[in-house]
């Protein structure tokens, strides 16, 4: 996250506490994707997604004023994104996890019609194994694998310490390891 | 042997700058760990598929729905909840209390023989 974006999201929380549509307009736009993939890596069900994303953007502006300035605004929405995504697990009636997968299952540029199909399998069964894995490995995941956050940030967000970041990172890639190599296993 | 979490460590760029070299150097030499980083990085990689964009009036929605539309009802049940789990807490908290005194103090007295109670005043 660049110093400029930090200063300008001073500014737009400055205007959206005075109600100014406008700047939670920009904050959306800002953030918008980065929401979409957060809440997806935890929610896991691609029709779900925009649903929790709303709810999170109205939280934004319904409840700025409990975001106290302490942390960067940044980390305070995707904690906000993170527990409304939490929440909506608990609450939601289990269904089949959905993903957009039809793109996966295109061959890239210059790759054979084959090699795209198994990228497509390998893409479908780590996104199966991520689907079994229990919340809070869910969460550390998404905020690595879709957002790019460094240990540091996670533990940030997530308000636990670096090592436990590390370790439940490491337990979630080695359970969606193991079980790529069960699948493999069992194919051979 | 590299373990898999040190793997980790230099695909998520939190290695040290000298030790993320040393790690290089030994799998270029190493064809068995280069295959192994080259797994993980593939795991890594699906992981980080199948996400969806958000629709392109998204950012428009959410505005019409802060300004106009029906923010309230979400979180107004999200708060009437809340105020209503503390009732009922309280209301708990109130009987319990209303029950130890009966019990610790009231009960006793009733069950105390009055002095008229007996009229032959034995």
């Amino acid at each position: 996250m660049s110093r400029e974006t930090r200063s300008d999201d001073k500014d737009l929380v400055r205007r959206i506490r005075e109600g100014d549509g406008e700047a939670l307009r920009l904050v959306v736009e800002r953030y918008e994707e980065r929401i979409f993939a957060l809440i997806f890596g935890i929610v896991r069900d691609a029709h779900e997604v925009e649903d929790v994303a709303q709810e999170v953007f109205l939280k934004v502006y319904t409840r700025i004023e409990a975001f106290d300035g302490r942390s960067q605004f940044y980390t305070w929405l995707y904690r906000v994104a993170v527990n409304a995504a939490k929440d909506h697990v608990k609450k939601r009636v289990r269904r089949p996890a959905v993903a957009l997968d039809e793109a996966d299952a295109l061959p890239g540029p210059g790759e054979e019609p084959d090699a795209g199909a198994t990228r497509a399998e390998t893409a479908r069964r780590v996104r199966e194994a991520i689907d079994a894995l229990p919340v809070r490995y869910r969460e550390v995941l998404a905020l690595r694998e879709l957002e790019g956050l460094t240990y540091d940030e996670i533990a940030a967000v997530l308000r636990i310490s670096i090592g436990t970041v590390e370790s439940r990172l490491h337990r979630a890639r080695t359970r969606l390891k193991k079980r790529l190599e069960r699948h493999g296993a069992r194919e051979a | 042997m590299v373990d898999d979490r040190t793997i980790w460590r230099r695909l998520d760029g939190e290695m040290p700058d000298a030790e993320a070299r040393a790690l290089d150097a030994a799998a270029a030499s190493d064809p068995a760990l280069g295959r192994r980083i080259a797994e993980l990085r593939g795991i890594s990689a699906a992981a980080r598929g199948g996400v969806p964009k958000p629709p392109l009036d998204f950012a428009a929605r959410v505005v019409a729905r802060a300004l106009t539309g029906p923010v309230a009802p979400v979180f107004a049940l999200d708060e009437a909840r809340r105020f209503l789990r503390r009732v009922v807490v309280a209301a708990a908290i109130f009987a319990a209390l209303g029950l130890a005194y009966l019990v610790a103090d009231v009960l006793p007295r009733l069950v105390e023989t009055p002095a008229y109670a007996d009229p032959l005043g034995k």
